[in-house]
């Protein structure tokens, strides 16, 4: 695994950016090709918008904007 | 206490439109009802659903925002339940300044615009996913498990 990468926070650079659960696009990015959730360690998201940031994946999971699980092309 | 809470109806798309609105607006009419007052309301139009709900490939997606008392909810609720054509509901309550972007290319309809514009967000240098060389290892981590 690299460790010598430093990598802030997206949420935390950018005031503006805002976990929306309603956002797809924005919240497309942090899940994998699978459909699970990026770990903080890949997304370089601090503590708190991780947390944040897997309650609102969960939600927009709920409401079909984001998958729970998908095949991954082979 | 009033509370500002957020709506989700995932509408059934085959309705003809007039239908769909009469939808959305049974919600608005019924949460007014209650003596709460509906903040805003926004209609993303068709999109293409992440998973197949009730053997449906696609939905309308509308936003109700409403500030109300707590003791609404459960009758909300209901309401939704028995609505054979709301597919899916949530209600959440409001984190301050909500603003539904807009849904990606499948959307034809003009006037489902949210108030406040989308972030673009791709990173200065342009990447698109937040892993780049990264990827495959988090594909590796999905092959042990």
């Amino acid at each position: 695994m690299n460790r010598t990468r430093v990598k802030v926070c997206r949420f935390c650079e950018d005031k503006s950016l805002k976990i929306d659960y309603k956002d797809a696009r924005l919240l497309q990015r942090f899940i994998t090709e699978r459909g699970k959730i990026i770990p903080r360690r890949m997304s370089g998201t601090c503590a708190r918008h991780q947390r944040e940031l897997s309650r609102t994946l969960k939600r927009a999971r709920q409401i079909a904007l984001v998958p729970f699980a998908a095949e991954s092309v082979r | 206490m009033l509370k500002h809470y957020e709506l989700t109806l995932i509408i059934d798309s085959q309705l003809p439109e007039e239908a769909v609105e009469e939808t959305i607006k049974r919600y608005e009419t019924f949460v007014a009802g209650q003596g709460a007052s509906v903040v805003n309301v926004v209609r993303r139009g068709v999109r293409k659903l992440a998973y197949e709900i009730k053997k449906h490939q696609q939905a309308v997606y509308a936003f109700v925002e409403f500030q109300a008392e707590p003791g609404i909810l459960p009758e909300l609720d209901r309401a939704c339940k028995l609505d054979e054509s709301v597919l899916r509901h949530m209600v959440v309550v409001s984190e301050s300044g909500v603003a539904p972007a807009p849904s990606d290319a499948e959307e034809e309809d003009g006037h489902a615009e949210g108030e406040d514009d989308e972030e673009d967000a791709k990173d200065a240098d342009g990447e698109d996913k937040v892993e780049d060389m990264d990827e495959e290892d988090v594909e590796e981590e999905d092959e042990k498990i």
